[in-house]
């Protein structure tokens, strides 16, 4: 498996994992901000801590850029998680305008956010595995 | 994911002509991974224009020594 494609996968389970987490701190926290300033703190230090060991392990492709193949890949994945995105934050604002919650709105804009990372990288990952 | 390209190619045998050549050591020359250099041969990605050249050229042959164009 070369170098783009763990980074993939691992990211992408950084993604659902540290949205799993931000969901627990939501249903138990009482503001928003401290539960987000949390999953942000947690997302950056797991994403440097899986780039430095994907990094050690790979050193020959880690500092390569990336070749034409894994460019299409990763502006695939992007294309593809970013309509994802833009429907699931036209259904958040759908629940707004119905609801009127701002909290709600809030944390479904964040877990749109979450999912459509989680797609990105998923799908690099596939595309990347079955190529472009 | 697109249909697979109508393309084929002889990088292995040209591979093989030129002193077992590795995927990698074709894909260092080239410029681009390992990984690529499988899924070309294997017809499963079409390589750019580039690329195309730039494999041509590592063999010293002529681009449509390498590539051919199967579909009808």
């Amino acid at each position: 498996m070369a170098f783009r494609e763990k980074s993939a996968w691992a990211m992408a389970a950084v993604m659902v994992l540290t949205g799993l987490f931000y969901a627990l701190q939501v249903a138990r926290a009482k503001a928003v901000l401290p539960a987000f300033v949390g999953y942000t703190i947690v997302v950056i230090v797991l994403s440097i801590a899986v780039h430095v060991v994907l990094a050690l392990w790979n050193r020959d492709e880690a500092g390569a850029p990336r070749d034409e193949r894994e460019r299409l890949a990763s502006a695939l994945a992007g294309y593809r998680s970013g309509l994802a995105l833009a429907a699931m934050v036209a259904t958040a604002a759908t629940v707004f305008a119905v609801i009127g919650d701002g909290r709600l709105l809030f944390n479904l804009v964040i877990a749109s956010l979450i999912v459509a990372q989680a797609g990105a990288y998923v799908i690099e990952a596939w595309l990347l595995r079955r190529s472009v | 994911m697109s249909a697979r390209p109508p393309i084929a190619n002889c990088i292995k045998a040209l591979r093989d002509a030129h002193g077992q050549m590795s995927q990698a050591d074709l894909g260092r020359a080239v410029g681009v991974t390992r990984q690529t250099i499988i899924a070309i041969e294997q017809g499963r990605y079409s390589p750019s224009l580039e690329t195309g050249f730039r494999i041509a050229r590592t063999f010293g042959v002529e681009l449509q020594d390498v590539f051919s164009w199967q579909g009808e």
